[in-house]
């Protein structure tokens, strides 16, 4: 057994002990409130035992396995209400439970502790429940019980009369050795000379084999490599030489004979092998007294330290406590490994080692008392720095300075222990994953590699511990369920090795942590399905169901997607688990997934007690913290400069940095921090005060100002903190910078939730309470539009009014045969797939592809568009070996691909449609992107180009007769949502911003608006606005964008607006509108 | 019971003392921009974080026009007389309040009724008076024209020494459904 599965076993007995020490009571509470115990309870007692199922599983502990197996049938069945817990039935729970306990704090053993009786009778109860009559089942258990007590009592009969005659033997042994029996110590004086002198033992292991002559050897040669390491093997019976053939030994029983420094248990554990088949040797006083005689220098005492050290192991034998081996097998590596020659110093040693752990010693202490702990450090420091303060005000050479001095280091040194000892990094929890994906990956016959990264990521004790269950249901789940058979995967055209990472990393001052697998994905409508079928979800509510509510599905109570019931997941308490769990620790679970590639579950940890590195700065005053994760760099920007480093831009203030323009937020004005200014001002009024005072340094410009003045100025400073988030940049004006600290973050009272510019508080060095900002709070606050100055930026830098796509697409980037690039949004590929030249078959001059089990039509996008003529796809496709890429898109029941010659890239990136420069039917328009043209295919165009359509679905939207505008500032996504709207017949009117809308709409009357909501000037909201004051009030208007979010989504319906769906979702952009038109 | 008592200007209060932890007169209130007026801010006591309630802004004792929020004058009557003057910050007293788990861990029953609250909270008052035992048998509902007060913040009162002392019912001080 390797150090590895010590600690993870040790991981495993901690785990379950706790596991126990909940069921117990639970168990009590059920046998007290029998069938009106609250499921929670029992849930809680199943998941235990679920847990202790799963692991103990993948170490192979059958026999707990088997036992907590049985107990978690007989749980479940109450958990179901199948079977009414009586007395009987928590009577076999806890007589389970106890032999489990049994069993679990003597791991090694665990497999030879007979728990059939347990069993028998838990399984007599199950079997009796298909009456369901509990009472029934009970004279059937009691025959049960007592066959198994018979049986038990055989065994053991059987086990204690092997036992007595191991024993005989052992005395045998210990008494004199027998002159016909193996070994004869005479024969190896030097090994039992050896073997006294370091204090070594001398066992006799009675070596079973079995099979043929080569596996026979092949174990021998394995039982050698254990014993290698820590004893000699001195020599075997039959003696093995080159010819010895293996099938000679006497009933198939090898002896051998070693000395080593562990003891007896520990070379059972060493070599699984039962203490039956192990012989200690006892070395005769003979020997002991030729040692003496051979080394006269050696004094008595050596002679008593080594009797003594027998004395001790046989005492300890008795006692065969799991901890105790478990920390002697390691004092004895330990020991083993630094021994050198000293014969009596080695004994005496090991026997010390024996008696006084080398391992650090821990003690467990309630998280409440290192609180307190915490919170009185906090308290030294802060009478501390007090006494520093008037030490040093008062005398230079004051005689205490130096214990203040003293006094000073050892408290920081005392807060940051105690800080420390509440902090763990995640890899406690991590750590333990690889083995676990290997074992069970094995087991299921799949190929996982899991990449942990953010090991190093530190987080409260207390939400650690309560990480491992949940991270332990989500890694089995993904094994068992995200990641594919290797030959599916191969089928799918993905890596065999399913890849599944765990990261953690902060985040907004929360710890997430993300599992990302590229497996099979979940698929939104059969988790549905499912739920319906297990009486979750009405079928009304699956209807209205959107997919990331569908998704979360997974996390309620009985939902398992398992197939079967197995040692590794299923019943459906894996994902409950998690999601209790983390909401338990004020956490939240996001899950995305995308069908065939895969799955992101995010679990969103709060902090609490974590510590952060955090600017101390001043506003007006007040001392705020802000993290320092996000925080680019910090400006100073010196008054007399102010005009030239900060500009205005559309009446917002901007930084110019480097080529970019950041957009300042005084964050005084988003507090609303200035009392004096009048209550009914609005926001843009409040951040002009801070143009105020910009336009009043201009305008002092113009005044000679004499060199007094101006140095007076020079002293005026501002800070500016650049601050990212989520790739957008925004600078925050504060008065001062004062300090970096680490701090340790507290919860924000609840008072203060509505809040959102603060996520939470900390104490400050001087005792005083400050608070941290949210800096998305804040940019939320402040209204910053960031398309605003982009906009405004690019129009400067450019001076030509193209239409930039300033929002950040996701592309795919092919090449055709020729060579010509072309872009595909991500959004709207499903999936692209390798293809060969066998794939392809010819069929009424089209092609096809045969794919999984559908067949696909394919085509060339140049040649339907008209842009490669000498390119026929029977040229393309010659080449047998020549592997080409097929995109199919998502466009709902369409069976057609386009061919492309290879990948060239995928990239985020803002794409600057130009719809002048190439121009062709099924063409939105071309870009350059990294010095090629890309062009832009309009895919469903150029299927409809080649009369490819899909099974028409767009019929059931029908707007015939009806106008609509689509008022969007980016071409593409306005041109894609026009499109959608022209293929249901809507006669569609295009804006390419607020203002044009707004004069449209005032002329015209429109049935349906489809707006942006992120537009330069005037925003999707404030249209929605001023569209009110029109002729056009009463118009369903239906916003778009391009991250959705349920809070953006209130918005829109606190706005007034329909509907709000992601940018290019033309399923739910057409179901929305058809729900209106049934209206 | 035993009530500790304190003054906020005429008024005489009382709240039941196993729901006080400690009093202070600490001031190093860190206010919180954007939160409630009767807020006064946030307090460190020996690491956690206190929320302090400022009394006379809570049970609208504040004038209207009174614009500088939590600073009153010492002598406890209404102050607007020297509301031209540069205002001295008056000592004033907090009393912290036990939490929650704190008053189930003395008196379960008291937990339940009265601990609205779950974050640590205080209240910032004027003046302190002293511990007072009252019979539970002399408390008497609050009469309707209760002056300066509204009767929901009120649990009872009692008279003591010619005065009326009205017994606070801090439930529905800390509640968060506000403006009752």
């Amino acid at each position: 057994m390797s150090e590895e599965d010590d600690a993870l076993i040790a991981m495993f007995v901690q785990e379950s002990t706790e596991h126990l020490d909940t069921i117990e009571p639970d168990l009590l509470i059920l046998e007290e409130q029998g069938k009106d115990t609250d499921p929670a309870v029992v849930n809680r007692m199943f998941r235990g035992v679920h847990t202790i199922k799963g692991t103990s599983g993948f170490f192979g502990l059958s026999n707990i396995s088997n036992l907590s197996h049985t107990m978690e049938n007989l749980l479940g069945k109450i958990r179901e209400n199948v079977m009414v817990p009586t007395a009987e039935v928590t009577d076999s729970l806890l007589a389970g439970m106890d032999k489990l306990t049994q069993m679990i704090e003597d791991v090694p053993n665990s497999e030879s502790i007979d728990a059939s009786q347990e069993k028998a009778v838990i399984q007599a109860l199950l079997d009796g429940s298909g009456g369901g009559d509990g009472a029934a089942a009970k004279p059937k258990a009691e025959e049960a019980a007592q066959e198994a007590d018979q049986g038990a009592t055989e065994a053991e009969a059987q086990t204690q009369q092997a036992e007595e005659e191991a024993e005989e033997t052992t005395q045998l042994a210990k008494v004199e050795p027998d002159p016909q029996q193996f070994p004869i110590l005479d024969n190896y004086p030097e090994e039992v000379q050896d073997a006294i002198k370091t204090g070594k033992y001398l066992y006799v292991i009675d070596f079973k084999l079995k099979g043929n002559n080569s596996t026979r050897q092949d174990s021998f040669k394995q039982f050698e490599q254990l014993i290698g390491p820590v004893g000699t093997l001195i020599a075997t019976n039959p003696i093995i030489n080159d010819e010895l053939n293996f099938l000679s030994c006497k009933d198939d029983i090898l002896q051998i004979f070693v000395s080593t420094v562990l003891d007896l248990d520990l070379v059972c554990s060493l070599t699984e092998l039962t203490e039956k088949s192990i012989t200690q040797v006892q070395i005769p006083k003979s020997a002991i007294k030729k040692k003496e005689a051979e080394e006269p220098t050696t004094d008595s005492g050596g002679l008593v330290a080594v009797g003594e050290v027998y004395d001790e192991v046989e005492d300890e034998d008795d006692e065969p406590t799991p901890t105790k081996r478990k920390l002697r097998l390691l004092n004895e590596k330990l020991s083993n490994q630094s021994s050198s020659g000293n014969g009596d110093g080695i004994a005496v040693a090991s026997k010390s080692a024996a008696k006084q752990p080398v391992v650090e010693e821990t003690l467990r202490v309630s998280v409440s008392l290192l609180d307190e702990l915490i919170n009185m450090a906090g308290e030294l420091v802060l009478i501390r720095n007090q006494l520093s303060r008037t030490v040093s005000t008062t005398t230079s050479n004051d005689p205490q300075a130096p214990l203040i001095q003293s006094l000073d280091s050892i408290t920081s040194r005392i807060q940051a222990k105690v800080m420390h000892a509440r902090m763990q990094q995640i890899n406690v929890v991590f750590s333990k994953f690889p083995r676990v994906v290997r074992d069970l990956a094995n087991k299921m016959d799949k190929k996982i590699t899991l990449e942990l990264r953010g090991g190093e990521v530190e987080l409260d004790k207390s939400v650690i511990q309560h990480l491992s269950d949940p991270l332990t249901h989500m890694i089995r789940n993904v094994v068992d369920h995200g990641i594919e058979l290797p030959d599916i995967r191969k089928a799918a055209g993905k890596p065999v090795n399913g890849q599944v990472q765990l990261a953690a990393y902060h985040e907004n001052g929360m710890v997430n942590i993300a599992m990302i697998d590229d497996g099979a994905g979940i698929d939104a409508e059969k988790i549905k399905r499912k739920a319906i079928d297990k009486g979750l979800i009405t079928n009304k509510q699956a209807e209205n169901m959107g997919e990331e509510d569908a998704l979360a599905l997974i996390f309620a109570p009985g939902f398992s997607m398992a197939k079967k019931v197995s040692d590794v997941s299923g019943r459906g308490v894996g994902m409950d688990v998690v999601r209790t769990n983390i909401e338990k620790l004020r956490g939240s679970v996001q899950i995305t997934s995308k069908v065939g590639a895969g799955t992101n579950i995010t679990l969103k940890l709060p902090l609490t007690l974590a510590i952060i590195p955090a600017m101390i700065i001043s506003v007006r005053n007040h001392r705020f913290a802000i993290p320092e994760i996000g925080l680019v760099k910090i400006v100073r920007v010196v008054d007399s400069e102010l005009e030239d480093q900060i500009q205005m831009v559309y009446n917002a203030p901007v930084l110019r940095m480097q080529d970019m323009l950041l957009p300042l937020v005084d964050l005084a004005d988003v507090l609303e921090m200035h009392v004096t200014w009048p209550e009914d001002s609005d926001k843009t009024e409040r951040r002009a005060r801070w143009l105020h005072r910009q336009v009043n340094k201009n305008s002092k410009k113009g005044n000679p100002v004499d060199g007094k003045e101006r140095r007076a100025k020079r002293n005026k400073v501002i800070y500016i903190m650049v601050i990212n988030i989520g790739g957008n940049k925004f600078g925050m004006v504060v008065d001062n910078v004062l300090d970096s600290e680490e701090i340790v973050v507290k919860p924000l009272p609840s008072y203060f939730k509505e809040n959102t510019c603060f996520s939470a508080t900390t104490i400050l060095g001087d005792g005083s309470v400050a608070l941290i900002i949210d800096y998305a709070g804040i940019m939320e606050k402040a209204n910053i539009n960031f398309g605003n100055i982009e906009q405004s930026e690019l129009a400067k830098r450019q001076g030509e009014m193209r239409s930039p796509l300033h929002e950040k697409q996701n592309i795919i980037i092919l090449e055709t045969g020729s060579g010509l690039r072309m872009g595909i949004l991500t959004r709207m590929v499903r999936r692209v797939e390798k293809i060969r030249h066998k794939d392809i078959d010819l069929i009424n001059d089209n092609h096809y592809v045969r794919y999984t089990d559908k067949t696909y039509r394919i085509i060339l996008p140049g040649q339907v568009l008209g842009l490669e003529y000498d390119n026929s796809l029977e040229e393309v496709i010659e080449d047998e070996n020549k592997e080409l890429c097929m995109v199919i898109s998502n466009i709902p029941g369409l069976q057609a691909g386009l061919v492309f010659a290879k990948i060239v890239d995928t990239m985020d990136t803002y794409i600057d449609l130009d719809q002048q420069a190439i121009q062709a039917q099924g063409l939105y328009g071309s870009a350059r992107l990294d010095e090629h043209v890309v062009l832009f295919p309009n895919i469903t165009e150029l299927f409809n180009m080649v009369e490819i359509s899909a099974p028409p679905p767009e019929s059931i939207w029908d707007g015939a007769g009806l106008k609509a505008i689509v008022v969007d500032d980016t071409l593409f996504s306005r041109l894609m949502t026009t499109s959608y709207l022209t293929q249901a017949d809507f006669d569609v009117t295009q804006a390419k911003d607020g203002e044009t809308a707004l004069e449209l709409l005032k002329e015209e009357e429109f049935d349906i608006m489809v707006t942006d909501l992120n537009m330069p000037g005037m925003s999707g909201f404030d249209l929605v606005k001023e569209t009110r004051e029109t002729n056009n009030s009463e118009i369903p208007i239906i916003a778009t964008t391009l991250f959705s979010s349920k809070a953006l989504e209130f918005r829109c319906g606190q706005a007034g607006m329909v509907g709000c769906v992601p940018i290019m979702d033309k399923v739910r952009l057409m179901n929305i509108v058809e729900s209106l038109k049934r209206q | 019971m035993l009530v500790c008592t304190f003054s906020l200007g005429e008024l005489y209060l009382g709240i039941d003392i196993v729901l006080v932890r400690e009093i202070n007169q600490s001031l190093g209130y860190t206010s919180v921009p954007g939160a409630p007026n009767h807020i006064q801010g946030m307090l460190n006591i020996r690491g956690s974080v206190i929320t302090m309630f400022n009394l006379k802004q809570r049970l609208d004792m504040v004038k209207p026009g009174d614009e500088t929020q939590q600073q009153f004058d010492g002598s406890g009557e209404e102050d607007e007389s020297s509301s031209s003057a540069p205002k001295k910050r008056k000592q004033q007293f907090n009393i912290i309040l036990r939490t929650k788990n704190e008053v189930t861990r003395i008196d379960k029953a008291i937990a339940q009724e009265d601990c609205s609250w779950d974050d640590p909270v205080g209240l910032v008052v004027d003046r302190l008076g002293d511990v007072q035992k009252i019979d539970d048998h002399t408390i008497q509902v609050a009469p309707a024209n209760l002056q300066g007060i509204s009767s929901d913040f009120v649990r009872g009162v009692v008279e003591m020494d010619n005065k009326l002392l009205l017994i606070l019912n801090v439930g529905s001080i800390f509640s968060e459904n506000e403006e009752a």
